[in-house]
């Protein structure tokens, strides 16, 4: 019995974006952290552009394949590194979901990618630390650097947005010339 | 900023709320640190005294060789005076964070602060 998968372009633009986002997780897996559990999380502009352009499932599409085949590529996968950023990544969607109903929901005073992104990044820096702090480090010494996290979470989130609108605005351009980027 | 970015009300309360998070998480792991939860004085190898550190007082502790006089205030203990010839007791100054630790050896009383949050793991002296 052979199963048959037709991939439709939705399925081709999803797979172009998360190759992108991979390629990115995999390249930033090489700078150094000092501080552990900080990342620039460059991976997550390409979340963010997708959602701008695409919608909410195709970027939770992205963004899961990302984390996934991200941590086979560097070896990470079922690790407890890929807990972390399993987790996280679910609960930013999660924010992202409750973002973009919120959008949807109310005609004015909508919250703008940025608003957006800092609350994806808190809120995926803040469940790393919640499932960290429960199956590894259980000490109370662990709280001393959540507000470390937490900064660092809020400048990337502010910084890759900023990127993601500009990179977004790139993509609109081009739609509009018939050159390809 | 950056053009074409429009900040709404709801985009000021969501940056307000996550810097107020922020600032809240540092208020809270500044003033949790280290703290002691009483006072445990002990002669010889039995601990005789549990006291509460947040209630001021001066009380004399009867020891082996002589008596020594702690006082308690402002959440910080110290030995006020002591029979003791070398009187290190009472130059060891106010102990006030958990895990500190001080004694007059002479007298074999040891003054200890219990609590959650060590300053130091050890101290060697």
């Amino acid at each position: 019995m052979l199963l048959s998968i037709t991939p439709d372009s939705q399925d081709q633009l999803i797979a172009k974006f998360a190759a992108l986002a991979i390629g990115i997780h995999v390249l930033e897996s090489v700078l150094p952290s000092p501080i552990p559990g900080i990342k620039p999380g460059l991976a997550n502009i390409i979340t963010l552009v997708v959602f701008m352009g695409y919608g909410m499932v195709a970027a939770a599409w992205v963004s899961i394949l990302r984390v996934i085949v991200g941590s086979l590529i560097v070896g990470s996968f079922l690790s407890p590194t890929f807990a972390l950023s399993f987790s996280g990544a679910i609960t930013s969607l999660i924010a992202l979901y409750f973002c973009g109903k919120y959008n949807d929901f109310v005609k004015t005073n909508k919250l703008n990618i940025l608003s957006i992104a800092i609350l994806m990044s808190m809120s995926h820096v803040g469940a790393q630390f919640i499932v960290a702090y429960i199956f590894f480090i259980p000490h109370s010494a662990m709280m001393g650097i959540l507000p470390v996290l937490m900064t660092a979470a809020l400048i990337f989130g502010v910084f890759n947005s900023i990127i993601a609108i500009k990179v977004n605005e790139k993509i609109n351009r081009s739609h509009d010339s018939p050159s390809s980027i | 900023m950056i053009s074409g970015l429009q900040f709404s009300l709801a985009d000021k309360i969501a940056l307000f709320g996550c810097v107020g998070v922020i600032v809240f998480l540092y208020l809270q792991v500044s003033s949790s640190q280290y703290i002691a939860t009483s006072i445990e004085v002990s002669v010889g190898e039995e601990l005789t005294h549990k006291l509460d550190i947040q209630r001021d007082q001066v009380l004399k502790i009867d020891g082996e060789k002589g008596s020594s006089v702690l006082e308690i205030k402002s959440n910080r203990v110290r030995f006020i005076s002591s029979t003791c010839s070398t009187q290190f007791c009472v130059r060891n100054g106010w102990q006030e964070h958990a895990g500190d630790f001080v004694a007059c050896l002479p007298n074999e009383i040891s003054v200890y602060l219990p609590g959650d949050n060590k300053r130091y793991d050890a101290i060697n002296f």
